[in-house]
């Protein structure tokens, strides 16, 4: 999330600033600002050791979720749009409908739209995007957790056992099923 | 378990890393939100006006037929239902209130983290307040679909 502070040119339009990147690839972000990781590590010996570890016991399935929550929530964002512009074609169709009733073409095209809505809906709800973005989004919020819980040695960093205690949340973040609930300690 | 109080070093690098972060993080994005939400608001009023203006234009069938203004009463209207549809969609005043609360939570504990005394748990606590966060996002979300 530190990705989020990059300074640069900012439009004046904020409202649709969400809708360029539902388009695009999932970008995942490193934790922490590699540069910033790095200069740390150059200068805190106690926290090279730490890091290093926490690069190959945990960043990766980071890595994996956090990419998977963005890709499914483009997707969840995709098929509401899709929703909504149906909406938006099926209302002025039928206006138009309504103005040329002589056009029997446009009453096809309104009964096409609506089953074309209701098999995309069904599509949808199989699809589970939905959940499966909530999910993801919440073993990458909880591995973030454990990161710098690690780093500070607080509960359950505290004792010598740490790295193996790290492995295993991070087995166990990994394996359950946070939207039912088990992966979100709040 | 009585944890130690984390190495000075250590302690700027959570705090730079995770909490001034993430804080910054909130911020934007809830003032980002909240400005999306008064643009939302705004386009929506000037299509509801655009809508009622094309109904009563069709009334008097100004430049156009009552045809025409119709469909174009019924487009503005149909553009009302889709934005406030994508403002649901994004969640822009919900989200825009959980992370200014969420800042809010983390800029008192972000002044607790100077304690000596208290680091370990106001980190415990910066913990659970964004596990928290991200548990009332979760279930704002599902809720809303």
């Amino acid at each position: 999330m530190w990705a989020a502070a990059v300074p640069g040119r900012e439009p004046a339009i904020k409202l649709f600033k969400r809708l360029t990147p539902i388009f695009r690839g999932p970008v995942s972000w490193p934790i922490v600002d590699p540069d910033r990781r790095n200069e740390f590590m150059r200068t805190t010996d106690a926290l090279t050791t730490d890091l290093e570890f926490l690069a190959v016991a945990l960043e990766p399935t980071f890595g994996t979720c956090d990419t998977e929550a963005l890709r499914e929530q483009n997707r969840y964002r995709r098929q509401q749009l899709v929703v909504l512009a149906g909406g938006v074609t099926g209302a002025v169709v039928g206006a138009l409908e309504a103005v040329f009733a002589k056009a029997v073409w446009l009453g096809a095209l309104v009964a096409l739209l609506a089953l074309l809505s209701v098999v995309y809906a069904q599509a949808m709800r199989k699809r589970r995007a939905l959940e499966q973005y909530v999910d993801y989004r919440v073993r990458a919020e909880r591995l973030r957790s454990l990161y710098f819980q690690y780093v500070t040695r607080v509960e359950p960093f505290g004792d010598d056992d740490r790295q193996d205690r790290l492995k295993a949340e991070v087995a166990v973040v990994k394996t359950q099923n946070a939207a039912s609930g088990n992966g979100n300690p709040a | 378990m009585n944890p130690a109080v984390p190495p000075d070093r250590v302690l700027d690098f959570y705090r730079e890393c995770r909490l001034e972060n993430q804080r910054a993080f909130y911020q934007d994005r809830a003032q980002e939100y909240e400005t999306a939400n008064t643009q939302l608001s705004w386009l929506t009023m000037i299509l509801l006006v655009a809508a009622f203006a094309a109904g009563l234009l069709s009334i008097w069938q100004v430049g156009f037929d009552t045809a025409t203004w119709g469909i174009v009463a019924a487009v503005c209207s149909a553009l009302v239902a889709a934005i406030a549809g994508w403002g649901t969609l994004i969640g822009f005043q919900q989200n825009a209130k959980l992370y200014r609360g969420a800042a809010a939570a983390l800029d008192e504990l972000g002044r607790r983290l100077a304690n000596p005394a208290t680091q370990p748990a106001t980190i415990l606590k910066v913990e659970e307040v964004l596990q928290s966060e991200n548990g009332q996002w979760g279930r704002q979300l599902t809720a809303d679909s």
